[in-house]
């Protein structure tokens, strides 16, 4: 019986030094023979590509990346729900999230931290169709809202309601997955939330399906950053000259967005030719203004909108009495491309 | 065989009891000790190498959150547990009713039977959201999806077990004077049985994924909406407690369907324990 235990622990020690030993062996020769001196860089997306991720294709395609020493390869999510794991645990080094997100992964000790703001305002919103006569929040009692299962759309729903004198207890959540244009268009719904105003409203237009859109931060719910770029802690300790050199990068292929719409997502279009420049033409030209911040820097993150929003998901049970915001983020990299 | 026995006999009956006691013991002891084998690894590993819960909840871990959600997870439960046996029953009664009819019409085995195989490739993970917009939000869709899935391994069983008559058999019977009614209930429905609950074991364990998939596009309730719900909230704990509520699940129906397969076919038992005895 000793000797079963014995064996079990050497097998338990062993096992994760063998694991090791396979994963540094592997890429040393790569390093060696390339002219990079950073080890290749994995960005994975919060959603397939889209006018949003231009700037990162930009920076790859025109060598921003490159000129930093980074050999980056940008991907979907396996799933849009285990984006923030994959990069907590390394497995990717840089990820786009929600900034609820991020506060909720924090609390429950996955170590990531938001290094630049991506989107400065919140995409989510309220839709309905035109002829529907829905175009307040108030509008919605005792109406059917579709949304897509991902938690923190009710709290943002109830504030909404909440400030024209409703409640979540006003309307009917249905959970029609990540179908929300479908459901809308298909008249499932009354309405739906999780959906972008940048992205499928355009969508159901093209659909012949025109809509009301109520904005977020125009009915109660604070200003929010929608995504947000996020590393993990280690990798910020670590090796910080790499989180520096990647936001100086992106934010470079974002300011050539910004200065062109269009020809980003042309661009964009040219490396992920499944994009649709039907969406992306005329949701680029709604979005590009949303990647600087007031002051006209990309990325930046203000330390009283973290602060106040945070203040808001305690309130509405997304987040923990007392839970510490300021080392959500982290401004530095960018502040320090200033 | 009892000559050797007699000191047995003559001194204790108790002896034999205790043997078989023994033997019982003995038949536990394997499945009992590698389940908690693989719980006393996981948990080990898990707190030796310090692993964080979000990434790999132990299983103490697991139990806890267990307890802690119980009246949560019950309720969510029965919810998966419904859209299981509805879609169950609706697969069990069309699967049978088709499979009877592919064995008796080479027309329709012809014309139907690749459509039947043909259906099994279909993704019903690309399915599932269409299935929304065209019947609802409600229960529809995720019995749709569990019959679809439990459909296939019924009806294809049955086929094969309505196939597997011995035609001399048949003959005899006919020449015996049987009717058509009488070969298809004293002599190809007893032989199929026994293929049909093999396809009714493997459509009834794959149910439990089946309305998880159904519930993963789009529900209010249900297991399956339970975990895509804890997902982003990082409650992996949670996660683990759901599934191993669905195994315990799928093992309870597994058993259930067993159980009733012994009821209905005493016969098939007996005649496998007489082979394993022999083999014995």
């Amino acid at each position: 019986m000793n000797k079963f235990i014995a064996a079990l622990l050497l097998a338990l020690g062993l096992l994760p030094v063998l694991a090791a030993c396979g994963g540094s062996t592997a890429p040393t020769p790569q390093i060696e023979t390339k002219v990079t001196s950073f080890p290749p860089v994995s960005v994975v997306l919060d959603w397939f590509p889209w006018s949003n991720h231009a700037g990162l294709f930009i920076a790859k395609d025109r060598g921003y990346f490159a000129a930093e020493g980074l050999d980056v390869d940008i991907h979907p999510p396996a799933d849009p729900a285990t984006i923030l794991q994959t990069v907590a645990t390394g497995r990717d080094d840089f990820g786009i999230n929600y900034q609820t997100g991020v506060l909720i992964a924090r609390q429950e000790g996955v170590p990531v931290v938001s290094i630049a703001a991506l989107v400065q305002h919140p995409l989510n919103s309220v839709m309905t169709l035109k002829g529907s006569g829905i175009t307040e929040p108030k509008d919605l009692a005792g109406k059917t809202v579709g949304w897509p299962g991902i938690p923190d759309n009710e709290p943002l729903l109830d504030t909404m309601l909440k400030s024209q004198g409703k409640s979540l207890s006003d309307v009917e959540l249905v959970n029609v997955g990540f179908d929300l244009v479908p459901a809308l268009i298909g008249k499932k719904v009354d309405a739906i939330v999780g959906a972008y105003w940048v992205h499928e409203s355009i969508s159901a237009i093209n659909q012949g399906f025109p809509v009301n859109i109520m904005r977020m931060e125009q009915h109660g719910v604070p200003d929010f950053y929608e995504l947000v770029l996020v590393t993990n802690e280690e990798k910020i300790k670590e090796n910080p000259e790499l989180v520096q050199r990647f936001v100086r990068a992106a934010s470079r292929g974002y300011q050539d967005a910004i200065a062109d719409p269009q020809g980003a997502v042309e661009l964009l279009k040219r490396v992920r030719p499944e994009v649709d420049l039907a969406i992306e033409s005329p949701g680029v030209d709604m979005l590009a203004p949303l990647w600087n911040s007031d002051q006209g820097v990309f990325g930046w993150q203000d330390e009283a909108r973290w602060v106040e929003f945070a203040a808001w998901m305690q309130e509405n049970g997304l987040l923990n009495p007392g839970s510490d915001v300021s080392s959500a983020f982290d401004n530095s990299f960018v502040a320090a491309g200033q | 065989m009892r000559d050797s026995t007699g000191d047995n006999a003559s001194g204790n009956p108790e002896h034999g009891k205790i043997r078989s006691a023994v033997a019982r013991l003995r038949l536990w002891a394997a499945p009992v000790t590698i389940l908690l084998g693989i719980v006393v690894l996981w948990e080990l590993w898990v707190q030796v190498w310090d692993i964080p819960k979000w990434q790999l909840p132990s299983p103490s871990e697991i139990g806890r959150e267990l307890a802690a959600s119980r009246s949560l997870l019950l309720e969510h439960t029965l919810v998966t547990l419904e859209e299981i046996i509805l879609g169950f029953v609706a697969a069990l009664t069309s699967g049978l009713v088709l499979a009877t009819a592919i064995a008796y019409s080479r027309i329709l085995e012809r014309s139907v039977y690749p459509i039947v195989i043909a259906s099994q490739t279909v993704p019903i993970i690309a399915i599932a959201p269409l299935l929304l917009i065209w019947v609802g939000y409600g229960i529809a869709p995720k019995v749709i999806v569990v019959a679809l899935i439990c459909f296939y391994p019924i009806a294809v069983n049955t086929v094969d077990g309505l196939k597997a008559v011995d035609p001399d058999m048949v003959n005899m019977m006919k020449t015996l004077g049987a009717s058509r009614w009488q070969v298809f209930t004293k002599l190809q429905m007893p032989t199929a049985m026994p293929y049909m609950f093999s396809g009714i074991k493997v459509g009834i364990s794959v149910s439990v994924i089946a309305a998880v998939i159904g519930e993963w596009v789009g529900a209010s309730a249900g297991l399956g909406y339970l975990i895509t719900y804890s997902q982003p909230l990082f409650l992996t704990a949670r996660v683990f407690a759901a599934i191993v509520v669905l195994s315990a699940m799928g093992i309870s129906l597994f058993v259930l369907a067993s159980v009733v397969e012994r009821m209905m076919l005493p016969w098939y038992y007996t005649e496998k324990r007489a082979n394993s005895i022999e083999r014995m």
